[in-house]
């Protein structure tokens, strides 16, 4: 079963799941984790459950996992009493990230301590850690005053998004290159830069762990990454 | 420079700032009350530089070779709260706090200690799997929303904790007779459930390359709140196991902490059983107690960068 870890609003999320149905896909959302069955046993992966859609699913039947929120958020919990809803969801983004964690399938992106979409770093770290893997980057600059107004965002003049082995935009080899090396040095399978204009050329000026599924071709990509070395390959 | 940032009432901090001035250290606190007048500049691109700016105080962030951060949750801090969640001040004191975070993430300063390293606190079964690979036995731990699982789990045991599956503070408590009828309501969340380990505790703190051990005799749950529930503490330094204290330094440095607090206890049976590691100690409840020189360690790591 390949799981899609969305907020019950997501029709992105929505559409993976009918896009891959006749992969047993299945949408797992806050209020599954307020039903009997999850089950994480430290030391024992294989001895876990979830529950997915309302169903109880073992670890052991979980192919791949598709994440599309970085954590569990208060407003996301009608069902719990309000007083209760910051502590409880702080309490579910803890469990998703030591359960995802322990999972032997393929994730996007594999959780940190920090957040369930990979790093869950800041725009700074990004560029820090593109200027140290050789990438250009536009520096950033973050003037704090009271009273004082957000910059503007910079103007993106290129995107190249990398799902598993596939870069999807960019046009330029270089971007494409650089796409697929700052995944590598952040740990993630998915990642969408933003490249601004800035000196001669172009350079990193935004990163985005959790890509947009804008087209048929990335879901297909997500699906071929997360299914490779798995047994299950229907249809 | 070394740059304390917290609060100046807050013991730790207080206690290494009071170390670094005997040594004579360049040192300043950058105290979160404040905020009001503070300003940040912060550029990140293939250097990282700037100034901070607060009390008509003004400092080059380049110039910064060691952080010590202790900073308090700011939206708790009585000027923001009262200020409210709309005022200009309240957006001022998060959009500063998150400006500080980015800087002490990608700064090339030591600092003690930066906030991603500290974040596998926030999830205590994923830190345990962190403390697994380490080498340090842990409990059996059970996470789940089945009171049959939990009830189960419980049997097996015989005796069972429940305590916070995030970094959220909790009581830890011993599952009785009287919690079974509210196990019904773990199918709400996960609840985390570990094996009682009976025996005496232990806290190491690993600053650097160096170690602190003491041991604490209580007859609570949770030694910390031994006052609430007439129960007695006591404090003492010790020395461990020059293989155990290996243990302890190699997991701070695995998990990329320069100063850590690591929570062991001893069983009847002599086995050693790992907690968790705090990433920012409050050391000085110790300290008091058996008279170890952590601030003064602490400092010196500082100071050493």
């Amino acid at each position: 079963m390949l799981v899609i870890l969305s907020s019950a609003h997501d029709s992105t999320a929505r559409s993976v799941v009918e896009a891959w149905a006749p992969w047993g896909a299945a949408l797992c959302t806050p209020a599954d984790l307020s039903m009997s069955g999850w089950r994480y046993s430290a030391g024992k992966p294989d001895e876990g459950a979830a529950v997915v859609a309302g169903q109880i699913v073992p670890v052991s039947t979980i192919t791949g996992v598709l994440t599309r929120l970085p954590a569990i958020h208060a407003d996301m919990l009608p069902h719990i009493h309000a007083a209760d809803r910051d502590y409880v969801a702080s309490e579910m983004t803890a469990f998703l990230i030591a359960f995802l964690s322990s999972l032997p399938c393929r994730l996007l992106n594999r959780p940190t301590a920090g957040s369930l979409l990979g790093p869950a770093w800041r725009p700074e770290q990004w560029i820090r850690a593109a200027a140290k893997a050789g990438i250009p980057v536009r520096p950033i600059h973050r003037s704090v005053r009271l009273s004082a107004l957000s910059p503007p965002e910079p103007e993106i003049a290129a995107e190249s998004t990398v799902i598993g082995d596939r870069i999807f935009g960019g046009g330029e080899p270089s971007l494409a290159a650089w796409t697929h090396a700052l995944a590598q040095a952040a740990g993630v399978g998915m990642l969408t830069l933003g490249f601004a204009l800035y000196g001669s050329g172009l350079a990193l000026a935004s990163a985005n762990p959790m890509p947009d599924f804008n087209s048929h071709e990335k879901i297909d990509a997500a699906r071929e990454f997360l299914l490779t070395d798995s047994k299950d390959q229907r249809p | 420079m070394i740059l304390l940032w917290g609060l100046p009432g807050d013991g730790p901090l207080r206690a290494v700032y009071s170390a670094l001035t005997s040594r004579n250290a360049p040192v300043c606190l950058f105290d979160q009350h404040s905020i009001a007048s503070a300003t940040l500049d912060l550029n990140v691109g293939t250097t990282v530089h700037g100034s901070l700016q607060w009390d008509g105080k003004a400092l080059a962030l380049e110039a910064i070779t060691a952080i010590y951060a202790r900073p308090y949750d700011v939206r708790r801090l009585p000027m923001l709260s009262e200020a409210g969640p709309l005022s200009p001040l309240w957006h001022h004191g998060l959009a500063l706090d998150d400006g500080m975070q980015a800087w002490v993430e990608v700064t090339p300063a030591l600092v003690v200690n930066r906030p991603s390293m500290m974040a596998s606190n926030g999830s205590k079964p994923y830190q345990a799997e962190l403390i697994r690979a380490a080498g340090l036995d842990l409990p059996d731990t059970l996470v789940t929303t089945d009171a049959k699982a939990a009830m189960a789990f419980h049997e097996y045991h015989g005796s069972v904790i429940y305590k916070s599956t995030s970094g959220v503070r909790s009581i830890v408590s011993r599952l009785g007779p009287e919690h079974k009828e509210r196990l019904m309501d773990i199918g709400n969340c996960p609840t985390q459930f570990q094996q009682y380990i009976p025996g005496v505790d232990y806290r190491v703190h690993v600053v650097g390359d160096r170690v602190f051990a003491a041991q604490i005799v209580s007859d609570a749950d949770d030694y910390r709140y031994a006052g609430r529930s007439g129960g007695r503490t006591e404090i003492r330094a010790c020395t461990l196991e020059p293989e155990l204290s290996g243990r302890c330094r190699r997991l701070a440095a695995e998990l990329g902490l320069f100063f850590a607090g690591v929570d062991l206890r001893r069983s009847p049976e002599g086995r050693w059983y790992c907690f968790e590691v705090n990433p920012s100690p409050g050391f000085t409840f110790y300290q008091e107690a058996t008279g170890q020189k952590i601030a003064e360690s602490v400092a010196s790591l500082l100071a050493d960068a």
